[in-house]
């Protein structure tokens, strides 16, 4: 265990923890902790309960515990869940979804950071600050014409030319949409920025080129950031909504977090079922929290964000 | 100036993709001249369906071996339906819902199937008011295939309960609305559960709301000499029965504490007791099938009468053709229908076909023994088939059930389709209403249809 | 690539270690332009065409001028929707705004289980948003199966209406919103609570300074930055919610919680009428660029003054 001693200066500093008011006002703190992180898990408690109840309990019973816990029920429960609502499909959609998709991504917006932090081609600034306004621009506005020009792309829309490619019910708008993201491209740009010219000129002029400097400089010494932005659009695939929403019609091809809502709206599904399909919907999310808590919590100060 | 170059850029690109022409090549035939034609709601591979599907399929094309028959997974869902329709990946011939049909038609995406029904004798078949719903302006644009009107669902066991059945099983049905309110009570004093329940959200609270309001004596628009429309059910009858519904809720409290229920809801609150009565069609029987009740439990009856009006819903399902379809095409997908047992006369193979559907339904646990309006003007050789059938295959006490099959040959009832024109924007407005009077005890009926009517007419009927 | 000598050495120039290829260059560049002006510029510049445009389903027709944009703002929904928007952001500056703020503060000052609270912290901010939504939906039911009348019963409370109740919708959905990205913005606070330096705290203690001045005139300068950067964010990504009403409430009751984004939706993909739907985007666009401006300015006059 720690001690007040180990403190580093803050608000309070080691000589008020000495003092009484110090040790209230510290032990005041760790309580509204304490309290918070129940706000946090009771939710999460109260749905693994309730799905858990009896087909008929769910509806009646109001007490916080179900009647009858024990493991069986719990793997009968999950077992129900998972093959009512057929998470076994939407489970490897996206699991294949966000492996492209998180190819696509780092691909595109590592190369980009590439030319703009180091290869400087003429009229690369100009193109670097349209793509840093993108941020700005509120997204909503694009919902629609977007949708349109998915319906005959890569026209904007069908009246063009009367032709084009539909591609709903695929994932390509997602993945080609996701794959550029104006944050990650300026992340990486930093990144490479902080690559000291003077070792890619020795690389330079032992004869490697562009593509070799940056498969054998770029990527090795900036893996933090790559891991971190690598995270990021992992989950994020595990929970994007909306789009696969609107442009997934398809049952078979659609990925859970659209699957989980349509099942909210699908009046057969029973409530315990669904809150166990909430539950399984969440699992992979958690399981990469789990394993890359590190680079999450530390990833934020690479991000670099700042006012 | 570097701003105006980008903007001239992005501009100049943009303008550069977007102009004009037009294309279309759906001859409708396959490479080997057949008759290409496709078919929604076809069930998934994995579906315990898809072998008789595939079947019929076979079956089909042998007997018409001119045509090639492809089935599409996709059913007919109004938020996938436009773009499917932009893109021009609908299915050939698409099943599409009563409550549906009309903007289909006025958005011009169902093909004119006028003379080819004239063609293989269809002139006059159907009944007037049904033929009414899929035409316009003279014309039929789809094919009705099956029809219903709204009743009372019931869950039996509830009724026994509480006491509200006759010596030989049927449950007493309530004459009037205000009689089934005091049935709903009766129901809540004695099993603690709801009486009544009704949908109010998704444009399901609007859609039921109507029918309760015609019977109140409501109109809710009117159509002037010169050709706009006016909204007018900024009336006292209306106002009566949005005090009704308000009325249900704090009066009698008989409605569940839910105030936002979807229609899917409803059906789950009869299946697991939560409630006792809805309004509904027959098609209940296989709607709940999920729940796989005790069929016994599930009764119908009639529509109770209104102050002004003893009247009901007509709602059904047709079945409408894409509007590049050829002639060819659509004769096509006319033969398939009646293939499959919906047309006006039945021969084996639609006998067949409607009989694996029942056996089916029966095997996923639908409650079986409501029968369905006939959209025909006379008795078709269809419809006494499916009776029979229905009869035959029946899991349900004949007493739970046999109101509601009177009710569909009662004279006196008045058998009115939806309103006219844009019947889902004026539901969405409803719903509103609904959910201010259940949410608010103080809430004033009159104020809110007056502002209910307004909005209908600025924001719909005057941009129509 | 074999004769690639520097031609110069200026390291101000990036592109000088390589031999000029202006192509060569631009081709590692181009998946990302292209994308970018398909899914973003393109698109952006399309819906305010396309918004003086009548639209047939989803195909643009002819020229009507500003009728598009007259029908949505005359439509009486508007103005509630508006203002049902700003509520949307008031409240979740209200609800939300300032309690990342207070829990970064406060973890700052842990020396026990710090890693440990922040983990069960974190957490809600690792589940899917939509799954958040769906989660609170149940909890706030409104017969007592649901947990919060629950909890309220066991204080012998009657059941409470939750989003039911129409005064309040609003509020309730931002407080599970804030349940959802409450951690991320905490941590971010908390990372640059942690930037601080040390020995401006000891400085301060020395010249007699008491907690909360510590509090101001060492931590509040460090933090300046994020905390407008978050608010101007919190107020643009706000301003465009969608998902939580359509997954929650539909906008109900009696479109208490229907915002301009969700009425876009409902333009765009349900009544279909997509020259609306495009006319409003473009107004919700001229607002928000507007907030964004705003920012700038704020955030020019704060590194001037520092």
């Amino acid at each position: 265990m720690k001690r007040f001693q180990d403190k580093t200066t803050g608000l309070l500093t080691n000589i008020d923890l000495k003092g009484a008011k110090g040790k209230i006002i510290y032990w005041t703190f760790f309580a509204i902790l304490i309290v918070c992180c129940l706000l946090t898990f009771l939710p999460a408690v109260w749905t693994v309960f309730t799905a858990l109840k009896g087909p008929n309990e769910i509806y009646t019973s109001s007490s916080f515990f179900p009647e009858n816990l024990s493991w069986s029920i719990f793997v009968d429960r999950v077992k129900d869940s998972w093959n009512q609502l057929k998470f076994g499909k939407s489970m490897i959609n996206t699991f294949y979804f966000s492996i492209i998709q998180w190819l696509f991504k780092i691909g595109v917006c590592t190369f980009a950071g590439y030319v703009f932090s180091k290869l400087k081609p003429k009229g690369s600034t100009m193109v670097f600050t349209l793509i840093l306004w993108t941020m700005m621009m509120p997204a909503q506005m694009r919902t629609v014409p977007n949708y349109i020009s998915f319906l005959s792309f890569p026209f904007a829309s069908r009246s063009e030319f009367g032709i084009g490619i539909n591609l709903l019910d695929t994932y390509w708008p997602l993945w080609l949409g996701g794959a550029v993201d104006a944050f990650a491209i300026m992340l990486f740009k930093n990144a490479f920025d902080s690559i000291s010219d003077s070792v890619v000129e020795a690389a330079t002029i032992d004869g490697a080129n562009k593509v070799q400097v940056f498969f054998t400089m770029m990527i090795p010494l900036s893996t933090p950031i790559i891991i971190y932005e690598s995270i990021m659009t992992l989950s994020g695939s595990w929970s994007n909504f909306f789009g696969p929403y609107l442009i997934i019609q398809d049952s078979a091809k659609q990925l859970l977090p659209a699957k989980i809502f349509l099942m909210s709206k699908d009046g057969t599904v029973k409530q315990n079922t669904y809150l166990m399909g909430l539950i399984i919907a969440s699992i992979p999310q958690l399981l990469i929290y789990a394993f890359f808590k590190r680079y999450i919590m530390g990833g934020i100060n690479v991000g670099g964000v700042k006012g | 100036m570097k701003f105006k170059k980008i903007v001239c850029l992005v501009l100049g690109l943009a303008v550069c993709a977007s102009f004009t022409g037009c294309g279309n090549s759906n001859k409708g035939r396959t490479e080997d001249g057949r008759i290409a034609i496709s078919t929604s709601g076809w069930p998934d591979p994995d579906s315990p369906d898809y072998p008789k599907a595939q079947e019929r399929e076979q079956a089909f094309e042998a007997a018409n071996p001119d045509v090639d028959l492809t089935g599409d997974t996709w059913s007919f869902d109004l938020k996938t339906f436009y773009p499917k329709a932009e893109s021009g990946t609908l299915p050939t011939i698409y099943r599409c819902n009563f409550t549906e049909i009309q903007r289909i038609i006025d958005g011009e995406y169902a093909a004119d199937i006028t003379d080819v029904l004239d063609a293989r004798g269809y002139t006059g078949k159907f009944s007037k008011k049904v033929e009414d719903v899929v035409s316009k302006d003279g014309r039929i644009y789809s094919f009705p295939m099956s029809t219903y009107i709204l009743g009372l669902a019931i869950n039996m066991d509830l009724f026994k309960e509480a006491g509200l059945v006759e010596a030989d099983g049927t449950p007493k049905q309530p004459s009037d609305w205000y009689e089934l309110a005091e049935y709903a009570k009766i129901i809540k004093e004695k099993t603690g559960k709801s009486g009544f329940v009704i949908p109010t959200m998704n444009n399901a609270g609007g859609w039921i709301f109507t029918v309760i309001a015609w019977s109140f004596g409501t109109e809710f628009m009117k159509q002037e000499d010169n050709g706009r429309w006016t909204a007018t059910f900024d009336s006292q009858e209306c106002i009566d029965t949005l005090q009704f519904i308000k009325d249900l809720k704090w009066k009698y409290d008989v409605l569940p504490q839910d105030i936002l229920i979807d229609n899917n809801v409803t059906t789950e609150y009869i299946a697991t007791g939560k409630s006792a009565m809805m309004l509904s069609s027959g098609t209940i029987g296989t709607q709940i099938a999920t729940y796989t009740i005790n069929p016994d439990s599930l009764g119908m009856m009639a529509i109770p009468k209104g102050p002004k009006r003893y009247v009901t819903l007509l709602g059904g399902d047709t079945r409408a053709i894409r509007d590049d379809a050829t002639e060819e095409q659509i004769d096509a997908c006319i033969r398939f229908l009646e293939f499959t047992g919906n047309g006006y006369d039945i021969d084996e193979s639609g006998k067949q076909a409607l009989r694996d559907t029942i056996e089916r339904n029966k095997e996923r646990g639908a409650v079986i023994g409501i029968k369905s309006l006939s959209p025909w003007n006379e008795e078709s050789a269809k419809q006494q088939f499916q009776n029979e059938l229905i009869e035959e295959y029946s899991n349900v006490s004949p007493n739970n059930v046999k109101l509601y099959n009177d009710f569909l040959n009662d004279e006196t009832v008045e058998v009115q389709p939806e309103e006219p024109i844009c019947a889902q924007d004026l539901y969405a407005i409803l719903d509103r209403c609904i959910q201010s009077v259940l949410g608010d005890k103080d809430a004033d009926c009159a104020a809110l249809l007056k502002k209910a009517n307004e909005d209908f007419q600025t924001n719909f009927l005057n941009n129509y | 690539m074999k004769n690639s000598k520097p031609q110069n050495t200026k390291k101000t120039r990036g592109g000088s270690y390589y031999k000029k290829s202006f192509l060569g260059s631009w081709i590692f560049a181009v998946p990302a332009i292209i994308l970018m002006y398909m899914f973003i510029w393109r698109p952006t510049v399309m819906g305010f065409v396309w918004s003086f445009f009548k639209m047939k389903g989803y195909r643009p027709m002819n020229f009507i001028g500003i009728q598009n944009y007259i029908e949505v703002i005359k439509d009486t929904e508007f103005i509630p929707l508006f203002a049902n928007t700003l509520q949307y952001v008031i409240w979740s500056l209200i609800v939300g705004f300032l309690p990342p703020i207070l829990l970064a503060v406060i973890i700052n000052e842990m020396v026990h289980f710090k890693q440990k609270i922040m983990t069960f912290l974190y957490l809600p901010a690792v589940i899917p948003a939509i799954a958040v939504s769906l989660l609170w939906t149940q909890m706030y039911d409104p017969s007592d199966l649901g947990l919060l009348n629950m909890i309220l019963g066991k204080f012998g409370i009657a059941p409470y209406q939750w989003l039911n109740d129409g005064r309040f919708t609003i509020l309730w959905i931002v407080v599970s919103m804030t349940w959802k990205s409450f951690p991320s913005a905490m941590l971010l606070y908390y990372s640059a609570l942690q930037g601080v330096n040390q020995e401006l705290y000891e400085a301060a203690t020395i010249d007699g300074a008491g907690m909360l001045q510590r509090a101001w005139f060492v931590m509040r300068p460090q933090i300046m930055g994020v905390l407008i950067l978050n608010f101007v964010r919190q107020i643009i990504g706000v301003f465009q919610v969608m998902e939580q009403p359509l997954a929650m409430t539909g906008g109900g009751p009696s479109g208490a919680s229907a915002s301009l984004g969700f009425q876009l939706y409902n333009y765009g993909f349900v009544t279909q009428r997509v020259g609306h739907a495009m006319a409003l985007g473009a107004i919700i666009f001229v607002v928000l660029i507007f907030m964004t401006i705003f920012y700038f300015r704020l955030n020019k006059k704060l590194e001037e003054s520092i």
